[in-house]
């Protein structure tokens, strides 16, 4: 692999002009806010208003009105003065900030974002953008629909890795593109750091209660894999790592939420990032992943740690993607999902059987047994990612329709009368054997009958997890059923085969400019 | 050759790794990942918060930019400009602190400045309108720290600025903005999934990019939130929202707007004197006080009649580096904050020079040196105290000890010192014209039109056509 100079062989960067204070902005979505503003003078009446208004439930809603209702009038004269204070020095300090060496790193790493926009965007073609935005933006869409793969302990490894080397591949000049087997090899380090980094705490091997793993070790990921595809001499990537991992965790808060995807673009663009900047010369922590007492590093996510070196590579080094695969997803939801749907279409077969076809009048009440996990446990689930979320949403949904689809999360569907009707009969247990963990969980779902009657659907292994994987043709069905959303068939079959051989490309960058 | 960390063993590995050691199935297996997430991805663009996003991110091909300071030679876009200003603002350790522990301006100013550069010329913020954002980013700060007891206390886990710092960012940007309640909920669950750096990059490069991109991010959670982007509504309450950054965790109400009470009424910042972890400010108090009873007439310190050096402190371990290397540790050195001050009486900016680090009388007091942790003497930046013991050859000890220095919230700068430490910071890249500029705007804040000019004077622009701007009465 050849080591990489950036910064001077790429094309030349326009410096950006003085920009002329009359030119239309594009932060036109943010200048309707302000109008709702202007009005200054109708402060008093409306404040009250306001606050008369029903009692604040929460501390973030109690925030979200501080944060809207206060006024200039509520600053006291001490606030005012010590404010001033703050700012002045805050300035100067700034000042004088902006001859360090740090601040040259980081100002020349943001000059590349002038016009630098040369990444694909999926689907879109003909626009492109600055690298780590087009890996956001990338990264965003592989994590939307919660459609993306899974692995054990577990995370989504491939969404927070592949579209920073995508990025990655076409920011590198002509000269100095990595091949196909190249871009292999990075994405499998950003996937084996991954692996190896959960295996520092046992915490991981159950599904996550506090951050969000894709932020956590897919951040690193994206750091290492992109470390790999620039070439990074051993202590840049390091520094990568360290970087990256002041960059790394999301709440678990934010799963089921708009906002979840972001995890994964966040991932993805900063690991990308933080390999752009070791790759500039910003150092960090040299024992970011090691257990220092009293002074956190990348231990500072998990409640137990205990990191492992990784073997070092002789001849053969062992992925542990070798004994363990991913399982992918046939529908887009979480991976939970996917035996409470399977156990549901049992059980509606043995209904079918029964009586002839699925009459859900002749439900009294639907059992699901279910592991503990309170961010997939939402009797009424409200927007899509909620239902995506939804043990008892996709095991109705299954039950009703025979099947869940991409349309299954539409508005329309979410809240149909047929469904809310068997959602009402839901029950939920949680048997004391069904772990909260990928490797080890099952699902059950249990008709009873008006009759008194029990029907019972069990699922150990769903159809697409690592015990059971799709097959090729499955495999590729759901990617024609998906890539044909956005791109005509002959761009679809052209990316199977470019990826299918992989190893024999001489220019990865041709597999981010097909998107 | 034997790893020495598993740090280090990662890197190697890394860098090690060649396409021959991919085997076959790992081959296999990895091209069904690669094919499987460029469909997910494909489909993905047909979502909704894929709009949001790109709607967003194309603005980064916008002419529309923000001042970097000191700069007017380029501009940047708003979130880079927030960036590099944050980082600029925390490069040297050199910013305040308050109690609880945290850098409250940097996280939020830039993001400020940054976002009022690129409205419509026809909608100004005044002054007034800048000021009362700041301190909601400042108040929010405070706020959320209140909710552990764990912040009480010097940081052991993750950098505060990079946790409650993003969050008020987000908060003081969504205020400049006015956008609604709802918008505010949004842009805090937003923001938090930015939260959170280990302590591990304190006192190193990396650490003043905690709040570069807690300025930023908070800013982007803000944009984002302006475009519709949604999080989870409860972000503060739950556990698994904000809670995940805490070993304990109890959120609390506000006080109601009727009469509301700024925590910066009750609690005021420390201002630095010297660009070192604030700890240090302490030591170096001590030390210089205890030098004035070892210095000879021509004002030098013959250190070597100097025997042991005992500096009483917290047990804080990111601040015990007996011998720093590179100026981000010497600006987390206990050890070294006391020698400095020792040998010249006080500490400055130069004393964090490579020559000035590697002084050889700086390293034989150094070799003199340790740190002893008093049961009494605890981790906050509201109680601890330091004391500084020199133990001569012939046998006489000398002691000194500081509880409260000059900076510190219990004895805060003077106006006139205050002045004096930006005057001495700005002038290093702006003119005289500029520095005086900002300070009177900063003076009159509130009565300010347009604080446009604010971002003129960084810039470094000498016109005068900026200080007829200014509108003042």
């Amino acid at each position: 692999m050849k080591p990489m100079s950036l910064m001077h062989e790429l094309p030349a960067m326009k410096i950006l002009q003085l920009s002329g204070s009359n030119l239309s902005s594009p932060y036109h979505f943010l200048r309707s806010q302000k109008v709702l503003a202007a009005s200054r003078q109708v402060h008093k009446i409306s404040v009250q208003v306001l606050e008369k208004t029903a009692a604040e439930e929460t501390v973030t809603s109690s925030f979200a009105s501080f944060i809207h209702g206060v006024r200039p009038e509520h600053l006291s004269e001490v606030v005012r003065h010590r404010s001033k204070r703050m700012i002045l020095d805050s300035i100067g300090v700034g000042l004088v900030g902006s001859t360090t060496r740090v601040f040259n790193i980081a100002l020349r790493y943001c000059q590349l974002y002038a016009s630098n926009a040369v990444s694909s965007v999926y689907g879109r073609k003909g626009l492109k953008l600055s690298p780590t935005l087009a890996a956001f933006t990338n990264g965003i869409a592989a994590h939307s629909m919660d459609f993306d793969d899974t692995w054990h302990p577990a995370t989504h490894p491939s969404g927070a890795v592949l579209p920073a080397l995508l990025a990655a591949s076409q920011m590198l000049p002509p000269s100095s593109k990595p091949d196909g087997l190249d871009f292999l090899l990075a994405f499998n380090v950003g996937i084996e750091v991954q692996g190896r980094l959960m295996r520092f705490s046992t915490e991981a091997h159950n599904i996550p209660k506090r951050f969000h793993p894709p932020s956590v070790v897919g951040t690193m990921g994206s750091a290492a894999a992109t470390a790999k595809l620039l070439s990074l001499n051993e202590t840049q990537c390091a520094h990568a790592l360290a970087i990256a991992a002041s960059l790394a965790g999301a709440p678990m808060a934010n799963a089921a939420t708009q906002a979840k995807p972001l995890h994964i673009g966040n991932a993805t663009r900063l690991g990308l990032e933080a390999a752009l900047l070791a790759a500039r010369g910003m150092e960090a922590s040299p024992l970011i992943l090691d257990d220092i007492p009293g002074c956190s590093g990348f231990s500072a996510f998990y409640g137990e740690y205990q990191p492992k070196p990784l073997p070092l590579p002789a001849n053969s080094h062992e992925f542990l993607l070798e004994k363990q695969d991913v399982a992918f997803k046939r529908f887009p939801a979480h991976l939970g999902m996917h035996w409470i749907v399977d156990a549901a279409m049992s059980a509606r077969n043995l209904l079918i059987n029964y009586s002839g076809s699925f009459s859900p009048s002749l439900i009294r009440a639907i059992l699901l047994r279910i592991p503990v996990s309170k961010y997939i446990n939402r009797p009424f689930p409200e927007s899509e990612h909620q239902a995506r979320h939804s043990f008892q949403f996709n095991a109705c949904t299954a039950l009703l329709d025979g099947e869940v689809g991409l349309n299954s999360f539409t508005d329309g569907c979410i809240h149909r009368r047929e469904l809310m009707e068997l959602l009402a009969k839901v029950l939920v247990e949680h048997p004391e054997d069904n772990l909260a963990n990928f490797d080890k969980m099952y699902g059950e779902v249990a008709l009873v009958l008006e009759n008194g009657d029990v029907l019972t659907g069990r699922c150990d292994t769903f159809y697409g997890h690592w015990r059971k994987p799709l097959s090729r043709e499955s495999l590729l069905k759901k990617f024609r059923s998906n890539a044909s959303h956005v791109l005509p068939e002959d761009k679809v079959n052209s990316i199977i085969m470019t990826v299918e051989n992989l190893e024999n490309l001489p220019d990865s960058s041709q597999l981010a400019s097909s998107l | 050759f034997f790893p020495q960390t598993v740090t280090e063993n990662f890197a190697n590995v890394i860098h090690g790794l060649n396409a021959s050691h991919l085997t076959d199935l790992v081959i296999q297996r990895s091209k069904r990942m690669i094919l499987d997430t460029l469909g997910v991805g494909l489909l993905g663009t047909s979502t909704e918060v894929f709009h949001k996003v790109i709607q967003y991110s194309k603005i980064y091909h916008s002419d529309a930019s923000s001042t970097v300071w000191g700069h007017s030679d380029f501009r940047l876009p708003p979130l880079y400009a927030a960036f590099v200003n944050g980082v600029a603002v925390h490069s040297m350790d050199f910013d305040d602190t308050w109690h609880p522990a945290t850098h409250p301006s940097g996280a939020v100013l830039p993001a400020l400045l940054a976002l009022s550069e690129v409205l419509p010329q026809k909608q100004k913020f005044s002054g007034l309108d800048l000021l009362l954002a700041f301190n909601v980013g400042i108040e929010v700060q405070g706020r959320l720290m209140c909710f552990s007891n764990e912040a009480s206390y010097v940081p052991k886990r993750f950098h505060p600025p990079s946790v409650v710092g993003t969050i008020g960012s987000a908060a003081a940007t969504a205020k400049l903005l006015a956008l609604d309640q709802f918008k505010c909920k949004a842009a805090l669950a937003v923001a938090a999934s930015y939260a959170g750096a280990p302590m591990a990059n304190a006192a190193t490069q990396t650490k003043p990019l905690h709040i570069g991109n807690a300025a930023r991010h908070g800013l982007e959670a803000t944009c984002l939130t302006s475009l519709g982007l949604q999080g989870n509504k409860q972000i503060l309450d739950m556990e698994s929202g904000l809670g995940a950054f805490y070993t304990d965790y109890n959120p609390r109400f506000l006080p109601t707007l009727q009469s509301y009470s700024w925590l910066l009424d009750q609690q005021d910042v420390a201002i630095k004197r010297f660009p070192a972890h604030l700890g240090t400010h302490w030591v170096a108090d001590a030390a210089s006080s205890l030098r004035k009873y070892l210095v000879e007439s021509d004002d030098s310190v013959p250190f070597s009649r100097i025997k042991r050096i005992v500096v009483k402190v917290p047990d804080v371990r990111y601040v015990n580096r007996p011998f720093p290397n590179s100026e981000h540790e010497a600006r987390h050195s206990f050890q070294f904050a006391a020698c400095t001050a020792l040998l010249d009486g006080s500490i400055s900016i130069q004393s964090f020079s490579d020559q000035n680090i590697s002084r050889p009388e700086l390293k034989e007091l150094l070799s003199k040196t340790k740190l002893e942790h008093p049961a009494d003497n605890k981790p906050s930046f509201d109680n601890l105290y330091c004391e500084v013991n020199v133990t001569l050859q012939d046998g006489k000890v000398f002691s000194e000890r500081c509880d409260t220095f000059y900076g510190h919230w219990r004895k805060p700068l003077s106006t006139e010192d205050l002045k004096k430490k930006f005057h001495s910071n700005a002038s290093s890249v702006l003119s005289v014209e500029a520095t005086e500029g900002i300070i009177e705007t900063v003076d009159n804040l509130e009565k300010v039109e347009d604080c446009f000019v604010l971002s003129a004077f960084l810039k470094g622009t000498q016109s005068t056509k900026v200080l007829s701007k200014m509108c003042l009465p």
